[in-house]
């Protein structure tokens, strides 16, 4: 039960009214819970449910017992569930291939009779918002002690399909006021802001999926302008169908009285790569950024380490989308791309400081620079690295 | 009240009301909103190129020049009765209408790639039920007669029966059912999701208005048929149906291909048992008739005449002899099939050259004019005046 | 004191119609849903 279904409209059609309708708080939560019951139940099917629901189980437990120890093993847990689930047919079929072929035969057999046909859905979105929750725990963090709290937290509809990935200090914070009741101005923001995501993603993004599966056969063939605009149309399209999506998400949340973190904040008129980052899936780079690179040291520990950090922080970025080597060439693109707008004005001294000064001056150069950067890197983002490479190829010959 | 309030409440309140304006005025278009100068389903009208025609303008267009007295000899049926391989001024229902003159309506409601029981056959189904003097004319394969549901045209069905059009016959549904029990989840579920958009556009009228609109004003979605220019409205894109390509050009293009499903016509539904002597393989006869018994209630059957196609000769002269007796073997005993079961069936296309048809299976005009007269026959012999 | 009225005037007629445009864009919806709709991308995520 996405959101562009016919099940989706009946099921808002009565969820919402009911919401609104029911008075009591802890009626409310009820209703509440029961939604995001029926929405995980349809949305995921059994084989997606349970999986999510042990680990829920084991997070909230493990969470509650307030030990570093036990937090770390759900931690573990989590992750592991996550490989098993998302990377084992990476490993075996594209590392092990590369390392050892006889090996990866035998693990890809094995790996078939255990796996399920997909991945349990929003898998990456779970594991997410429960190693958060753990870590910050295993922090010093107060967990949460309500059953019924930590399972809204869980499957809290709204943002169970593709995020944004919540943070638990603020959804805690926020629910009782919800459930308290809900304002008619939020009601209308929400309305507007799903009406919005509706159109971008049905009446924009969705022409655009289809009419890029239809040229990329023949993207050869192309002319250069044609070619150009194709890669123009290649980064419309994700924006406006993650954004869209993001929109009626929080949307939806704010029908119900509650904000939901923001994902995106104009993308594309960054004027640098850090920039682009704060404000594309923002939600997603400022977990990358406090659980992966700043546990790695993040920008403490000299130039070349801060260097490394920010590669292997955004190989995991790339990883996280899914188990392809596309998706990790893609976070190492952006990687290196970060890696270098830190450092360029001191490593190519002299030549390093001029341009950095003629980009500082010259904005819209800066601009229209982060813009292809980031556009090509869709290419890879979307396709196979070879034939992304032959694809950047084509655009950069301009024939 | 504080003017923000005031702003929000009036936002809130709009809402529902801009829906029940859109509902209203679907409810209006589904009464009258159907193609100008219709002449047959092209592909800028039809599901190729996501038009999806709701029931109610099918039903429009059947019942557009119709008039009390006069019989409605319905088309349903597949590219073959579309007249792929006719140009729109060829088409072989022209040819029907001036054969069976005034006292006959004919609505082509045929689709490429539709099945017998599918879209023409559930509207002629409706008007029967409204009790009109009604000929449905359809088309198959010898032992194809599908499901309505579950195809791409399976809209219809769900459709139809949310708007309360079809007939009462529990042997379809139950047929459905068990269908559905074997099918995948996915299946399924995008069964469910059809249901639920007919349950709630017998409610909304959403096809109604915004088809209409489609038509009429503009469109909203890329196909790769429209491509160069997928806003336009639709009455604005040209039926784009040609006649055949010269007899020199025709027929050569995969030419194995085309012989092996000429071959497969008939190579599961019989049995040898002398070199030359043929018996039908009774499972698929009896899933055959069973399914023609779920799908086409009783008082529709009375009213149909099925046609089987034959393949073009081109093809079939290079059968086997073997192969030759077992394929007349087989569309004569599933012809009497389709008639055991109460359904008036023809084999058409056997004695045709290949001057008469566009490929192995669609007819060229003349093949067409052929069909129009033979047809014409076995409407007048269904109803005599 | 009259610009001020009809600027709220304004206001309002504007929230009307935005209303009346986002109930037609929901009934809008159902019909397109009926279409083939691409699944959102991040969901395969």
């Amino acid at each position: 039960m996405i959101f562009n279904t016919y099940a989706f409209a009946l099921f808002a059609a009565v969820f919402f009214p009911g919401y609104w309708l029911i008075r009591s708080p802890c009626l409310r939560s009820w209703w509440l819970l029961g939604g995001c019951a029926v929405f995980h139940g349809h949305f995921a099917g059994p084989a997606g449910v349970l999986p999510i629901a042990a680990l829920a189980l084991l997070t909230y437990v493990c969470a509650l017992s307030r030990l570093r120890a036990l937090c770390y093993a759900a931690i573990a847990a989590c992750i592991a569930a996550l490989v098993f689930y998302k990377y084992t047919h990476f490993l075996s079929r594209e590392l092990l291939a590369t390392l050892a072929p006889g090996l990866s035969a035998q693990a890809t057999t094995l790996s078939a009779s255990w796996l399920p046909d997909a991945p349990p859905l929003a898998l990456s979105f779970f594991t997410f918002e429960f190693v958060h929750y753990l870590v910050d725990v295993a922090g010093g963090g107060a967990p949460i002690r309500s059953p019924k709290t930590f399972a809204l937290f869980a499957i809290y509809f709204p943002s169970l399909v593709a995020g944004p990935i919540k943070r638990y200090q603020d959804f805690t914070a926020a629910l009782p006021r919800s459930l308290a009741g809900v304002e008619l101005t939020e009601v209308a923001a929400g309305a507007q802001r799903v009406a919005l995501g509706f159109f971008k993603k049905i009446l924009l993004a969705d022409n655009l999926t289809v009419a890029l599966a239809f040229y990329e056969k023949d993207f050869s063939n192309l002319s250069a302008p044609e070619a150009w605009l194709f890669l123009a149309a290649l980064s419309a399209r994700i924006l406006l169908d993650f954004s869209g999506y993001t929109d009626i998400a929080l949307g939806l949340s704010q029908m119900l009285g509650l904000r939901l973190p923001e994902n995106f904040n104009y993308p594309y008129a960054a004027t640098g790569l850090r920039d682009f980052w704060a404000r594309w899936h923002i939600s997603l780079s400022s977990w990358i950024r406090d659980y992966v690179y700043i546990p790695l040291g993040g920008n403490r520990h000299g130039p070349l380490r801060r260097s490394s950090n920010l590669i292997i922080a955004f190989a995991l970025c790339g990883l996280w989308h899914g188990g392809a080597g596309h998706f990790m060439v893609w976070g190492l693109w952006h990687g290196l791309g970060l890696v270098v707008q830190a450092t360029y004005r001191k490593g190519l001294s002299s030549l390093g400081a001029r341009l950095g000064d003629v980009l500082d001056r010259f904005a819209v150069l800066s601009w229209l620079l982060t813009l292809v950067f980031v556009a090509f890197g869709w290419l890879l983002f979307f396709y196979p690295a070879a034939q992304a490479w032959a694809m950047a190829i084509k655009l950069l010959s301009f024939r | 009240m504080s003017p923000t309030k005031l702003k929000t409440l009036a936002f809130l309140v709009a809402i529902p009301l801009g829906f029940a304006l859109a509902v209203w005025l679907g409810r209006e278009a589904a009464t009258y909103a159907k193609p100008d100068k219709f002449i047959r389903f092209h592909q800028g009208i039809a599901p190729e190129s996501l038009f999806y025609p709701p029931f109610s303008t099918l039903e429009n267009l059947a019942l557009a020049r119709w008039s009390p007295g006069r019989t409605l000899v319905i088309i349903g049926g597949n590219s073959i009765l579309n007249g792929v391989g006719q140009s729109d001024k060829n088409l072989w229902s022209r040819r029907l209408q001036e054969e069976l003159g005034e006292r006959y309506v004919v609505v082509n409601l045929s689709f490429r790639g539709a099945l017998p029981c599918e879209a023409g056959a559930l509207v002629a189904e409706s008007l029967i039920k409204r009790g009109l003097h009604v000929v449905l004319i359809s088309n198959t394969a010898p032992s194809t007669v599908g499901r309505v549901a579950g195809g791409a045209y399976g809209y219809l069905y769900y459709n139809g029966l949310a708007h309360d059009r079809l007939m009462y016959h529990p042997a379809r549904e139950a047929d459905l059912a068990a269908w559905e029990e074997t099918a995948t989840p996915s299946i399924r579920e995008q069964q469910a999701e059809l249901r639920r958009a007919a349950a709630l556009d017998a409610r909304f009228h959403f096809q109604a208005l915004w088809h209409h609109i489609g038509y009429r004003y503009g469109f909203t979605t890329w196909t790769q048929v429209t491509r160069d220019h997928f806003w336009r409205p639709r009455d604005k894109i040209a039926d784009d149906g040609t006649d055949a390509r010269p007899l020199a050009e025709r027929f050569r293009d995969q030419l194995e291909a085309e012989l092996a499903i000429t071959r497969a016509f008939s190579a599961g539904l019989a049995e040898s048992t002398e070199p030359t002597s043929w018996r039908t393989y009774a499972p698929h006869a009896r899933l055959t008739g069973e399914l023609i018994d779920a799908m086409f209630p009783p008082a529709v059957r009375a009213r149909t005449i099925m046609l089987l196609n034959q393949n073009a000769p081109y093809y079939r002269s290079r059968l086997t002899l073997r192969e030759r007796t077992r394929d007349d073997f087989v569309f004569a005993t599933y012809e009497q099939l389709w008639r055991d079961r109460g359904i008036d069936c023809h084999t058409v296309g056997a004695n045709f050259t290949d001057e008469d048809f566009a490929d192995r299976t669609h007819l060229a005009p003349s093949g067409g004019r052929k069909l129009a007269l033979l047809v014409a026959d076995y409407v007048r012999q269904l109803t005599p005046p | 004191m009259n610009s001020s009225r009809l600027r709220q005037s304004g206001a309002l007629a504007l929230r009307v119609f935005l209303g009346l445009a986002v109930g037609g864009f929901a009934h809008y919806l159902l019909y397109r849903l009926f279409l083939p709709v691409q699944p959102f991308i991040y969901v395969a995520f």
